[in-house]
Protein backbone atom coordinates (compact mmCIF):
# COMPACT_ATOMS: atom_id res chain seq x y z
CA UNK A 1 0.00 0.00 0.00
CA UNK A 2 1.46 3.42 -1.23
CA UNK A 3 0.75 6.24 1.44
CA UNK A 4 2.50 9.85 0.33
CA UNK A 5 4.06 11.36 3.49
CA UNK A 6 2.91 15.16 2.92
CA UNK A 7 4.75 17.75 5.70
CA UNK A 8 3.16 20.66 6.20
CA UNK A 9 2.99 23.82 8.79
CA UNK A 10 1.96 23.83 12.10
CA UNK A 11 0.98 27.67 11.53
CA UNK A 12 0.69 27.21 8.02
CA UNK A 13 -3.15 27.74 7.84
CA UNK A 14 -5.97 25.53 6.66
CA UNK A 15 -5.47 22.29 4.50
CA UNK A 16 -7.09 21.41 1.42
CA UNK A 17 -7.23 18.60 -0.95
CA UNK A 18 -8.25 19.20 -4.84
CA UNK A 19 -9.26 16.65 -6.70
CA UNK A 20 -9.62 17.34 -10.60
CA UNK A 21 -8.78 16.95 -14.14
CA UNK A 22 -6.75 19.35 -15.53
CA UNK A 23 -5.57 18.17 -18.72
CA UNK A 24 -8.05 15.68 -20.01
CA UNK A 25 -11.80 16.81 -20.50
CA UNK A 26 -12.63 13.66 -17.84
CA UNK A 27 -15.40 14.03 -15.58
CA UNK A 28 -14.14 12.68 -11.68
CA UNK A 29 -16.62 11.98 -8.26
CA UNK A 30 -15.56 10.80 -5.47
CA UNK A 31 -15.03 10.98 -1.61
CA UNK A 32 -12.22 11.66 0.65
CA UNK A 33 -12.17 9.84 4.35
CA UNK A 34 -9.77 10.12 7.28
CA UNK A 35 -8.68 7.85 9.67
CA UNK A 36 -6.44 7.88 12.65
CA UNK A 37 -2.80 6.30 12.42
CA UNK A 38 -3.74 2.91 14.03
CA UNK A 39 -6.02 3.07 10.92
CA UNK A 40 -9.48 3.34 12.40
CA UNK A 41 -12.11 5.70 10.73
CA UNK A 42 -11.99 8.90 11.99
CA UNK A 43 -14.28 11.29 9.52
CA UNK A 44 -15.82 11.68 6.32
CA UNK A 45 -14.03 14.33 5.07
CA UNK A 46 -16.10 15.41 2.39
CA UNK A 47 -17.01 14.92 -1.42
CA UNK A 48 -15.69 16.33 -4.96
CA UNK A 49 -16.97 16.18 -7.92
CA UNK A 50 -15.67 19.06 -11.11
CA UNK A 51 -17.55 22.21 -10.31
CA UNK A 52 -16.45 21.66 -6.76
CA UNK A 53 -12.84 19.48 -6.79
CA UNK A 54 -11.59 21.14 -3.63
CA UNK A 55 -12.23 19.24 -0.17
CA UNK A 56 -11.69 21.47 3.48
CA UNK A 57 -9.41 19.03 5.22
CA UNK A 58 -8.93 21.39 8.27
CA UNK A 59 -6.07 23.01 10.95
CA UNK A 60 -2.95 21.13 10.89
CA UNK A 61 -3.49 20.57 14.49
CA UNK A 62 -6.46 18.22 13.68
CA UNK A 63 -4.50 16.76 11.45
CA UNK A 64 -1.41 15.82 12.34
CA UNK A 65 -0.66 11.99 12.20
CA UNK A 66 -3.91 11.30 10.26
CA UNK A 67 -3.95 9.42 7.42
CA UNK A 68 -6.56 10.04 4.66
CA UNK A 69 -7.90 7.94 1.75
CA UNK A 70 -9.21 9.29 -1.34
CA UNK A 71 -11.62 7.16 -3.48
CA UNK A 72 -12.85 8.28 -6.82
CA UNK A 73 -14.35 7.20 -10.03
CA UNK A 74 -13.73 8.90 -13.52
CA UNK A 75 -17.20 8.52 -15.42
CA UNK A 76 -17.15 6.66 -18.86
CA UNK A 77 -18.71 9.42 -21.51
CA UNK A 78 -18.65 5.45 -24.02
CA UNK A 79 -15.28 6.57 -25.80
CA UNK A 80 -14.19 4.44 -28.77
CA UNK A 81 -11.74 4.68 -29.23
CA UNK A 82 -10.51 5.21 -24.95
CA UNK A 83 -9.89 8.41 -24.16
CA UNK A 84 -6.98 9.01 -21.68
CA UNK A 85 -7.45 10.56 -18.43
CA UNK A 86 -5.28 11.88 -15.73
CA UNK A 87 -6.41 12.67 -12.28
CA UNK A 88 -4.32 15.04 -10.74
CA UNK A 89 -4.90 15.72 -6.50
CA UNK A 90 -3.19 18.68 -4.96
CA UNK A 91 -2.73 19.02 -1.93
CA UNK A 92 -2.72 22.57 -0.29
CA UNK A 93 -2.08 24.44 3.01
CA UNK A 94 -3.12 28.37 2.77
CA UNK A 95 -3.24 28.29 -1.15
CA UNK A 96 0.51 26.94 -0.87
CA UNK A 97 0.92 23.47 -2.68
CA UNK A 98 2.51 20.75 -0.85
CA UNK A 99 1.91 18.01 -3.25
CA UNK A 100 1.00 17.39 -6.32
CA UNK A 101 0.34 13.95 -7.78
CA UNK A 102 -1.12 11.19 -9.97
CA UNK A 103 -2.78 8.26 -8.18
CA UNK A 104 -0.37 5.32 -8.86
CA UNK A 105 -3.42 3.09 -8.20
CA UNK A 106 -5.87 3.91 -11.18
CA UNK A 107 -4.98 7.57 -11.66
CA UNK A 108 -4.30 7.96 -15.16
CA UNK A 109 -4.83 5.83 -18.26
CA UNK A 110 -7.70 5.01 -20.77
CA UNK A 111 -11.24 5.12 -20.49
CA UNK A 112 -13.58 3.86 -22.40
CA UNK A 113 -17.52 2.39 -21.73
CA UNK A 114 -16.29 1.55 -18.34
CA UNK A 115 -16.28 3.80 -15.08
CA UNK A 116 -12.78 3.62 -13.82
CA UNK A 117 -11.85 3.51 -9.91
CA UNK A 118 -9.11 5.45 -8.44
CA UNK A 119 -7.45 5.71 -4.55
CA UNK A 120 -4.98 7.50 -3.14
CA UNK A 121 -3.65 7.37 0.43
CA UNK A 122 -1.95 10.34 2.02
CA UNK A 123 -0.92 10.76 5.67
CA UNK A 124 -0.22 14.76 7.22
CA UNK A 125 2.32 15.26 9.40
CA UNK A 126 3.35 18.78 11.13
CA UNK A 127 7.19 19.59 10.61
CA UNK B 1 -51.60 -4.76 -31.12
CA UNK B 2 -48.79 -7.78 -31.82
CA UNK B 3 -51.61 -9.17 -33.40
CA UNK B 4 -52.13 -7.00 -36.04
CA UNK B 5 -48.25 -6.89 -36.32
CA UNK B 6 -48.76 -10.60 -37.07
CA UNK B 7 -51.26 -10.91 -39.64
CA UNK B 8 -49.21 -7.62 -41.30
CA UNK B 9 -45.87 -9.78 -41.28
CA UNK B 10 -47.48 -12.79 -42.45
CA UNK B 11 -49.35 -10.56 -45.19
CA UNK B 12 -46.29 -9.21 -46.52
CA UNK B 13 -44.26 -12.73 -46.54
CA UNK B 14 -47.43 -13.99 -48.66
CA UNK B 15 -47.19 -11.23 -51.06
CA UNK B 16 -43.76 -10.95 -52.15
CA UNK B 17 -43.60 -14.81 -52.51
CA UNK B 18 -43.77 -14.93 -56.06
CA UNK B 19 -41.25 -12.25 -56.15
CA UNK B 20 -39.02 -12.60 -53.46
CA UNK B 21 -35.30 -14.18 -54.50
CA UNK B 22 -34.10 -14.85 -51.14
CA UNK B 23 -35.23 -16.50 -47.88
CA UNK B 24 -31.15 -15.50 -46.82
CA UNK B 25 -30.58 -12.57 -44.54
CA UNK B 26 -27.45 -11.97 -46.50
CA UNK B 27 -28.35 -10.71 -49.51
CA UNK B 28 -30.34 -7.76 -47.19
CA UNK B 29 -27.47 -7.70 -45.15
CA UNK B 30 -25.27 -6.94 -48.56
CA UNK B 31 -27.64 -4.37 -49.88
CA UNK B 32 -27.35 -2.37 -46.19
CA UNK B 33 -23.76 -2.60 -45.80
CA UNK B 34 -22.84 -2.24 -49.75
CA UNK B 35 -21.81 1.59 -49.04
CA UNK B 36 -20.95 3.43 -46.34
CA UNK B 37 -22.49 6.34 -45.45
CA UNK B 38 -20.14 7.60 -43.03
CA UNK B 39 -16.57 8.84 -42.07
CA UNK B 40 -14.63 5.44 -40.91
CA UNK B 41 -13.89 5.24 -37.36
CA UNK B 42 -10.15 4.51 -38.73
CA UNK B 43 -9.69 5.96 -42.51
CA UNK B 44 -5.99 4.06 -42.52
CA UNK B 45 -7.54 0.75 -41.97
CA UNK B 46 -10.45 1.50 -44.66
CA UNK B 47 -7.40 1.59 -47.40
CA UNK B 48 -5.73 -1.28 -46.38
CA UNK B 49 -6.73 -4.91 -48.91
CA UNK B 50 -8.04 -6.53 -45.38
CA UNK B 51 -8.87 -4.81 -42.25
CA UNK B 52 -6.74 -5.29 -39.39
CA UNK B 53 -8.63 -7.67 -36.77
CA UNK B 54 -7.37 -6.43 -34.06
CA UNK B 55 -6.59 -2.63 -33.00
CA UNK B 56 -4.25 -1.43 -30.31
CA UNK B 57 -5.81 1.85 -28.54
CA UNK B 58 -3.23 4.30 -27.50
CA UNK B 59 -3.42 6.12 -24.59
CA UNK B 60 -0.62 8.91 -24.87
CA UNK B 61 2.21 9.71 -27.41
CA UNK B 62 4.64 8.29 -25.42
CA UNK B 63 3.20 4.79 -26.08
CA UNK B 64 4.30 5.16 -30.09
CA UNK B 65 7.46 4.20 -29.38
CA UNK B 66 6.41 0.74 -27.47
CA UNK B 67 3.92 -0.14 -30.22
CA UNK B 68 6.27 0.42 -33.05
CA UNK B 69 8.36 -2.80 -32.69
CA UNK B 70 4.55 -4.39 -33.73
CA UNK B 71 5.33 -2.95 -36.84
CA UNK B 72 8.64 -3.43 -37.97
CA UNK B 73 10.63 -6.67 -37.92
CA UNK B 74 14.13 -6.37 -38.92
CA UNK B 75 14.28 -3.49 -41.13
CA UNK B 76 10.81 -5.34 -42.99
CA UNK B 77 6.96 -3.94 -41.75
CA UNK B 78 4.91 -6.74 -40.49
CA UNK B 79 0.91 -7.32 -41.21
CA UNK B 80 -1.71 -6.79 -39.43
CA UNK B 81 -0.30 -4.50 -37.10
CA UNK B 82 -2.36 -1.65 -36.46
CA UNK B 83 -3.32 1.26 -33.45
CA UNK B 84 -5.27 4.41 -33.05
CA UNK B 85 -4.74 7.21 -30.83
CA UNK B 86 -6.41 11.10 -30.25
CA UNK B 87 -2.93 12.64 -31.02
CA UNK B 88 -4.30 15.70 -29.46
CA UNK B 89 -5.73 14.45 -26.71
CA UNK B 90 -3.68 16.63 -24.11
CA UNK B 91 -4.56 19.79 -25.65
CA UNK B 92 -8.33 19.19 -25.32
CA UNK B 93 -7.95 20.93 -21.33
CA UNK B 94 -10.45 20.56 -18.83
CA UNK B 95 -13.97 19.49 -19.08
CA UNK B 96 -15.18 22.91 -18.19
CA UNK B 97 -12.85 24.37 -20.79
CA UNK B 98 -14.18 21.64 -23.20
CA UNK B 99 -17.71 22.34 -22.89
CA UNK B 100 -16.77 26.20 -24.00
CA UNK B 101 -14.25 25.71 -27.01
CA UNK B 102 -15.39 24.02 -29.74
CA UNK B 103 -11.50 23.84 -30.58
CA UNK B 104 -10.96 21.50 -27.88
CA UNK B 105 -13.68 19.32 -28.63
CA UNK B 106 -12.18 19.27 -32.76
CA UNK B 107 -9.26 18.68 -30.71
CA UNK B 108 -10.50 16.02 -28.47
CA UNK B 109 -12.41 13.85 -30.66
CA UNK B 110 -9.69 13.54 -33.94
CA UNK B 111 -8.35 10.07 -34.12
CA UNK B 112 -5.49 9.25 -35.85
CA UNK B 113 -4.90 5.41 -37.06
CA UNK B 114 -2.07 3.37 -38.48
CA UNK B 115 -2.58 -0.11 -40.11
CA UNK B 116 -0.42 -2.93 -42.14
CA UNK B 117 -2.18 -5.73 -44.39
CA UNK B 118 -1.07 -7.79 -46.91
CA UNK B 119 -3.43 -8.47 -50.14
CA UNK B 120 -3.30 -12.34 -49.07
CA UNK B 121 -1.50 -14.84 -47.44
CA UNK B 122 1.01 -15.15 -50.69
CA UNK B 123 1.72 -11.83 -50.92
CA UNK B 124 5.25 -10.64 -49.52
CA UNK B 125 4.41 -6.89 -50.25
CA UNK B 126 2.89 -4.86 -47.16
CA UNK B 127 0.29 -2.12 -47.28
CA UNK B 128 0.87 0.40 -44.64
CA UNK B 129 -2.01 3.03 -44.33
CA UNK B 130 -2.42 6.22 -42.08
CA UNK B 131 -5.59 8.35 -41.44
CA UNK B 132 -6.97 10.88 -39.34
CA UNK B 133 -10.85 10.96 -38.61
CA UNK B 134 -12.23 14.89 -37.43
CA UNK B 135 -15.38 15.13 -35.78
CA UNK B 136 -15.82 18.65 -36.74
CA UNK B 137 -19.31 18.84 -35.01
CA UNK B 138 -21.34 16.79 -32.41
CA UNK B 139 -24.37 17.42 -30.59
CA UNK B 140 -24.60 13.76 -29.55
CA UNK B 141 -20.99 14.37 -27.72
CA UNK B 142 -22.39 14.00 -24.22
CA UNK B 143 -19.27 16.02 -22.89
CA UNK B 144 -20.53 18.89 -24.40
CA UNK B 145 -24.05 18.94 -22.80
CA UNK B 146 -23.24 20.78 -19.42
CA UNK B 147 -26.83 19.71 -18.02
CA UNK B 148 -26.21 16.43 -18.83
CA UNK B 149 -22.79 15.95 -17.11
CA UNK B 150 -23.84 17.47 -13.76
CA UNK B 151 -26.82 15.94 -13.37
CA UNK B 152 -24.71 12.71 -13.97
CA UNK B 153 -21.99 13.86 -11.59
CA UNK B 154 -25.03 14.72 -8.88
CA UNK B 155 -26.14 11.22 -9.40
CA UNK B 156 -22.29 9.51 -8.76
CA UNK B 157 -22.39 11.83 -5.57
CA UNK B 158 -25.35 11.15 -3.95
CA UNK B 159 -23.99 7.40 -4.31
CA UNK B 160 -20.94 8.64 -3.05
CA UNK B 161 -22.27 10.21 -0.11
CA UNK B 162 -24.18 6.99 0.80
CA UNK B 163 -21.14 5.39 0.68
CA UNK B 164 -20.12 3.47 3.98
CA UNK B 165 -16.76 3.81 5.52
CA UNK B 166 -14.65 1.59 4.07
CA UNK B 167 -10.89 0.18 5.66
CA UNK B 168 -7.79 2.00 4.99
CA UNK B 169 -6.03 1.24 2.22
CA UNK B 170 -8.49 -0.04 0.10
CA UNK B 171 -7.49 -0.29 -3.35
CA UNK B 172 -8.67 0.96 -6.52
CA UNK B 173 -9.34 -2.77 -7.78
CA UNK B 174 -11.43 -3.22 -4.53
CA UNK B 175 -13.02 0.27 -5.07
CA UNK B 176 -13.84 -0.49 -8.47
CA UNK B 177 -16.71 -3.33 -7.23
CA UNK B 178 -18.57 -0.20 -6.02
CA UNK B 179 -18.43 1.72 -8.38
CA UNK B 180 -19.65 -0.96 -10.55
CA UNK B 181 -22.89 -1.04 -8.33
CA UNK B 182 -22.47 2.51 -8.64
CA UNK B 183 -23.17 2.45 -12.38
CA UNK B 184 -25.90 -0.34 -12.02
CA UNK B 185 -28.00 2.56 -10.26
CA UNK B 186 -31.58 3.07 -11.72
CA UNK B 187 -31.23 6.54 -11.47
CA UNK B 188 -27.78 6.49 -13.72
CA UNK B 189 -28.73 3.98 -15.91
CA UNK B 190 -31.86 6.41 -16.70
CA UNK B 191 -30.06 9.66 -17.22
CA UNK B 192 -27.30 7.76 -19.65
CA UNK B 193 -30.63 6.23 -21.21
CA UNK B 194 -32.46 9.25 -21.70
CA UNK B 195 -29.46 10.82 -23.08
CA UNK B 196 -29.50 8.31 -26.15
CA UNK B 197 -32.87 8.32 -26.47
CA UNK B 198 -32.49 12.12 -26.85
CA UNK B 199 -29.46 12.40 -28.64
CA UNK B 200 -28.53 9.56 -30.48
CA UNK B 201 -29.63 11.13 -34.16
CA UNK B 202 -28.47 14.49 -33.28
CA UNK B 203 -26.45 16.94 -35.74
CA UNK B 204 -23.22 15.48 -36.61
CA UNK B 205 -19.92 16.53 -39.09
CA UNK B 206 -17.21 14.59 -39.31
CA UNK B 207 -14.58 14.46 -42.03
CA UNK B 208 -11.56 11.93 -42.59
CA UNK B 209 -8.73 11.20 -44.47
CA UNK B 210 -6.05 8.81 -45.23
CA UNK B 211 -3.61 7.37 -47.45
CA UNK B 212 -1.64 4.24 -48.22
CA UNK B 213 1.42 3.12 -49.54
CA UNK B 214 2.65 -0.42 -50.46
CA UNK B 215 5.78 -1.81 -49.25
CA UNK B 216 7.39 -4.37 -51.77
CA UNK B 217 8.17 -7.18 -50.05
CA UNK B 218 8.01 -5.23 -46.63
CA UNK B 219 10.68 -3.47 -46.98
CA UNK B 220 10.81 0.55 -45.81
CA UNK B 221 13.17 1.92 -48.08
CA UNK B 222 12.77 4.81 -50.24
CA UNK B 223 13.21 2.60 -53.57
CA UNK B 224 10.51 -0.09 -52.23
CA UNK B 225 7.59 2.32 -51.20
CA UNK B 226 4.74 3.09 -53.87
CA UNK B 227 2.16 5.14 -53.33
CA UNK B 228 -0.92 3.23 -53.45
CA UNK B 229 -3.98 5.57 -52.84
CA UNK B 230 -5.55 8.50 -51.23
CA UNK B 231 -8.87 8.86 -49.24
CA UNK B 232 -10.87 11.63 -48.47
CA UNK B 233 -14.67 11.97 -47.14
CA UNK B 234 -17.11 13.99 -45.10
CA UNK B 235 -20.55 13.01 -43.77
CA UNK B 236 -23.28 15.22 -42.23
CA UNK B 237 -26.01 13.82 -39.72
CA UNK B 238 -29.12 15.12 -39.56
CA UNK B 239 -32.41 14.24 -37.09
CA UNK B 240 -35.32 13.82 -38.87
CA UNK B 241 -38.95 12.63 -36.98
CA UNK B 242 -38.14 9.14 -35.49
CA UNK B 243 -34.90 8.92 -37.56
CA UNK B 244 -31.79 9.61 -38.95
CA UNK B 245 -30.48 11.19 -42.15
CA UNK B 246 -27.26 10.76 -43.79
CA UNK B 247 -25.71 12.38 -46.48
CA UNK B 248 -22.03 11.42 -47.64
CA UNK B 249 -19.51 11.80 -49.90
CA UNK B 250 -16.00 10.26 -50.43
CA UNK B 251 -13.43 10.19 -53.21
CA UNK B 252 -9.89 8.36 -53.57
CA UNK B 253 -7.35 8.57 -55.80
CA UNK B 254 -5.81 4.87 -56.32
CA UNK B 255 -2.70 4.43 -58.24
CA UNK B 256 -3.33 2.01 -61.23
CA UNK B 257 -1.85 -1.12 -61.74
CA UNK B 258 -2.82 -1.43 -65.44
CA UNK B 259 -3.89 0.80 -68.19
CA UNK B 260 -7.52 -0.36 -67.19
CA UNK B 261 -6.96 -0.11 -63.80
CA UNK B 262 -9.15 2.30 -61.53
CA UNK B 263 -7.59 5.61 -60.99
CA UNK B 264 -10.06 7.60 -58.68
CA UNK B 265 -13.74 6.30 -57.42
CA UNK B 266 -16.35 8.96 -56.16
CA UNK B 267 -19.39 8.13 -54.14
CA UNK B 268 -21.90 10.63 -53.12
CA UNK B 269 -25.02 9.51 -51.38
CA UNK B 270 -27.84 9.72 -49.10
CA UNK B 271 -29.13 7.38 -46.56
CA UNK B 272 -32.64 7.50 -44.24
CA UNK B 273 -33.51 5.50 -41.07
CA UNK B 274 -36.31 5.63 -39.51
CA UNK B 275 -37.41 3.65 -36.38
CA UNK B 276 -41.25 4.11 -36.25
CA UNK B 277 -41.91 1.58 -33.46
CA UNK B 278 -39.57 -1.39 -31.54
CA UNK B 279 -41.24 -3.74 -33.56
CA UNK B 280 -41.40 -1.59 -37.15
CA UNK B 281 -37.58 0.02 -38.59
CA UNK B 282 -37.42 0.88 -42.23
CA UNK B 283 -34.14 2.23 -44.07
CA UNK B 284 -33.86 3.84 -47.79
CA UNK B 285 -30.97 4.37 -49.55
CA UNK B 286 -29.52 5.74 -52.17
CA UNK B 287 -25.81 6.40 -53.96
CA UNK B 288 -24.21 7.27 -57.21
CA UNK B 289 -20.79 5.85 -57.83
CA UNK B 290 -18.53 6.99 -60.13
CA UNK B 291 -15.16 4.79 -61.00
CA UNK B 292 -12.77 6.86 -63.34
CA UNK B 293 -10.10 5.02 -65.52
CA UNK B 294 -6.68 5.58 -67.10
CA UNK B 295 -8.52 4.84 -70.10
CA UNK B 296 -11.32 6.53 -70.36
CA UNK B 297 -13.82 4.20 -72.81
CA UNK B 298 -13.58 2.06 -69.53
CA UNK B 299 -15.19 4.79 -67.26
CA UNK B 300 -18.60 3.63 -65.50
CA UNK B 301 -20.55 4.61 -63.54
CA UNK B 302 -23.73 2.79 -61.37
CA UNK B 303 -26.82 3.59 -59.18
CA UNK B 304 -27.20 2.23 -55.68
CA UNK B 305 -30.75 1.41 -54.18
CA UNK B 306 -31.57 0.29 -51.22
CA UNK B 307 -35.59 0.29 -49.60
CA UNK B 308 -35.95 -2.17 -46.56
CA UNK B 309 -38.76 -2.78 -44.17
CA UNK B 310 -38.37 -5.16 -40.86
CA UNK B 311 -41.04 -6.17 -38.74
CA UNK B 312 -40.49 -7.99 -35.48
CA UNK B 313 -42.45 -10.99 -35.17
CA UNK B 314 -42.09 -13.22 -32.41
CA UNK B 315 -44.04 -15.89 -33.71
CA UNK B 316 -41.45 -16.53 -37.06
CA UNK B 317 -38.61 -16.08 -33.83
CA UNK B 318 -37.45 -12.67 -34.70
CA UNK B 319 -37.67 -10.27 -37.52
CA UNK B 320 -39.26 -10.40 -41.10
CA UNK B 321 -37.34 -8.09 -43.58
CA UNK B 322 -38.35 -7.21 -47.01
CA UNK B 323 -35.62 -5.27 -49.54
CA UNK B 324 -35.97 -3.78 -52.50
CA UNK B 325 -32.49 -2.51 -54.03
CA UNK B 326 -28.83 -3.48 -55.43
CA UNK B 327 -26.74 -1.63 -57.97
CA UNK B 328 -27.61 -0.86 -61.36
CA UNK B 329 -25.92 -2.83 -64.45
CA UNK B 330 -22.68 -0.99 -65.56
CA UNK B 331 -19.38 -2.34 -67.52
CA UNK B 332 -17.75 -4.85 -64.93
CA UNK B 333 -21.32 -6.22 -63.63
CA UNK B 334 -23.31 -6.14 -66.45
CA UNK B 335 -25.79 -8.65 -64.77
CA UNK B 336 -26.64 -6.76 -61.82
CA UNK B 337 -30.28 -5.14 -61.34
CA UNK B 338 -32.34 -4.24 -58.53
CA UNK B 339 -34.36 -6.84 -56.77
CA UNK B 340 -36.85 -8.19 -54.16
CA UNK B 341 -35.54 -9.81 -51.29
CA UNK B 342 -37.17 -10.92 -48.11
CA UNK B 343 -35.92 -13.19 -45.10
CA UNK B 344 -36.48 -13.93 -41.00
CA UNK B 345 -33.76 -13.45 -38.95
CA UNK B 346 -32.93 -13.37 -35.55
CA UNK B 347 -31.37 -10.18 -34.61
CA UNK B 348 -32.89 -6.87 -36.56
CA UNK B 349 -30.50 -5.61 -39.70
CA UNK B 350 -31.03 -1.95 -39.21
CA UNK B 351 -29.94 -0.53 -36.27
CA UNK B 352 -29.36 3.52 -35.25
Amino acid sequence: MNITKIVMSSAGGALTATISCPTTPQSVVGVVFRYNSDQSFDKKMGLFKTDSPDINLGSPIENDGKLFMIQGTVINFNDDPPSPYKVVVDISQNGNVLSTEVPSDGGSGKIGDKDIAFAYNFSLQNQ
Amino acid sequence: MMKNINLLGILLFVLTWQNARSQDSTKIKNILNQVNYGVPASPAFELLPNKPSEVTHLASVHDISASINNFVDGGKLKSGAAFDIRPFAYAAGSLKHYQKSGLSRVLWRSVFSLGTASESKNSSDVYIGAGLRIPIIDKSDPRSHADYVSNLEAAYYKAYNDLKNPPFGQTAAEHQKTVDEFAKSQDIKKLRDDFAKQYWNAFRWDVGIGASNRAASGFLKTDSLFKDRIGLWTAFGLPIPKGQLTISANTAWIKAKADTGETNRNVFGARARFFVASWLSASGEYAKIHSLRNTVSYNESWDHLAIVVEFKIPKLGGWFGLAYGGDSAHRTDTGTKFSFNYAIYTDNLIKN
